[in-house]
């Protein structure tokens, strides 16, 4: 086990990049790799390879958990819960706050102008999110297909997507999508 | 007063309530959190408009920090403040947390496995269809705001700047 000042030093770091993490948690990774691995050499780049790995494996929220591994592989238990909070804490405050300042503008026409120019950023960038998914899951024409159609089904019925996430599993498990 | 109290109470969400709706965004939202927050937050409890959902989303991407918790956030306080904001996050990760780092510190050695890989493929493939369909349902109230903000902004005249037909064109798109 390393010494409790590394732990400090890991929790004000992820703390500041979390904080700065404009577009998701996943945008500040190869820093965080940067300062675990070559910086400060707690883990190997195996080690967090694999933590990424099972993190976007594990159903629940991604990538607090894989701060918390890592932090429980250095540390234990400790080291997990200063990691997670860390990651979470800081953007969580301000999220609160934001929300607070935009809820007290609600009616202002700027605030009224600037929503309705978001609509089609936002939108946008979760239909880009969704195929840069699509792409990273493979470009054989049966995952296509299977994106298409879940993304069809999805729109055309109140079908729990569960079961659509199920039937993709299954066909990859089955080595319909390789 | 008493009707006004009554009503208020009627529609108060229970903490409990907001903790159990962002545990299920949280435990199902590996594949994309937002399919799950809508699916829940909009289309089950109705808590908010597709409109109160795309703005909240739309603050949380432009802020730093995991988008999903700070829809969790938001949710949160809109129903009950900041007591609301403290049970979505609790709901959002004190028991996907504790499940997830006992099972990743259990099998961090198995997670390689070829099955294991081609069954998260395929997940991930129905997933991403889930998420572009999740954007095209929130893009789809406004097929025609572009068209009508647009013939709005020509029809106003020359002066380009036109602020006052500007805030017109956004003023009716929210009404619409």
């Amino acid at each position: 086990m390393k010494p409790a000042s590394g732990l400090l030093a890991l929790t004000v770091h992820l703390a500041i990049v979390s904080s700065i993490s404009f577009g998701g948690f996943p945008t500040v990774l190869p820093d965080v790799r940067a300062f675990v691995v070559s910086t400060h050499g707690w883990i190997t780049d195996q080690d967090f390879t694999n933590i990424f790995a099972m993190a976007q494996a594990i159903p629940g929220p991604n990538m607090i958990l894989m701060m918390g591994l890592i932090g429980w592989k250095v540390w234990g238990l400790a080291g997990a819960l200063a990691a997670s909070t860390a990651t979470f804490a800081p953007p969580c405050a301000i999220y609160f706050a934001a929300y607070r300042l935009m809820h007290r503008f609600q009616e202002a026409h700027w605030q009224r102008v600037l929503r309705s120019a978001l609509i089609p950023v936002t939108t946008g960038l979760i239909i880009a999110s969704g195929l840069v998914m699509a792409q990273a899951a493979g470009t054989t024409w049966t995952a296509i297909a299977v994106t298409s159609a879940a993304a069809i089904v999805m729109l055309t019925t109140r079908l729990n997507p569960l079961w659509l996430l199920a039937a993709g599993g299954a066909l990859g498990g089955l080595g319909f999508l390789v | 007063m008493s009707t006004a109290l009554a009503l208020q109470q009627s529609i108060r969400v229970s903490l409990g309530a907001i903790a159990k709706a962002f545990l299920t965004v949280s435990v199902f939202g590996f594949s994309g959190g937002i399919v799950w927050a809508r699916r829940i937050v909009v289309e089950q409890r109705a808590w908010l408009s597709d409109a109160e959902f795309l703005d909240i989303v739309s603050l949380c991407q432009f802020l730093p920090g995991p988008n999903i918790i700070g829809i969790a956030v938001c949710t949160g306080t809109k129903l009950r403040g900041a007591p609301g904001a403290l049970a979505a996050i609790a709901g959002f990760l004190v028991l996907p947390w504790s499940a997830g780092l006992a099972l990743g510190v259990l099998c961090l050695r198995h997670a390689q496995a070829p099955l294991l890989r081609h069954v998260l493929g395929g997940v991930s493939a129905a997933a991403a269809g889930l998420l572009i369909a999740t954007g095209l349902r929130l893009l789809l109230p406004h097929r025609r705001r572009a068209i009508d903000d647009w013939l709005g902004c020509i029809g106003s005249g020359p002066n380009d700047l036109c602020p006052p037909a500007v805030t017109d064109c956004a003023g009716r798109a929210i009404a619409a």
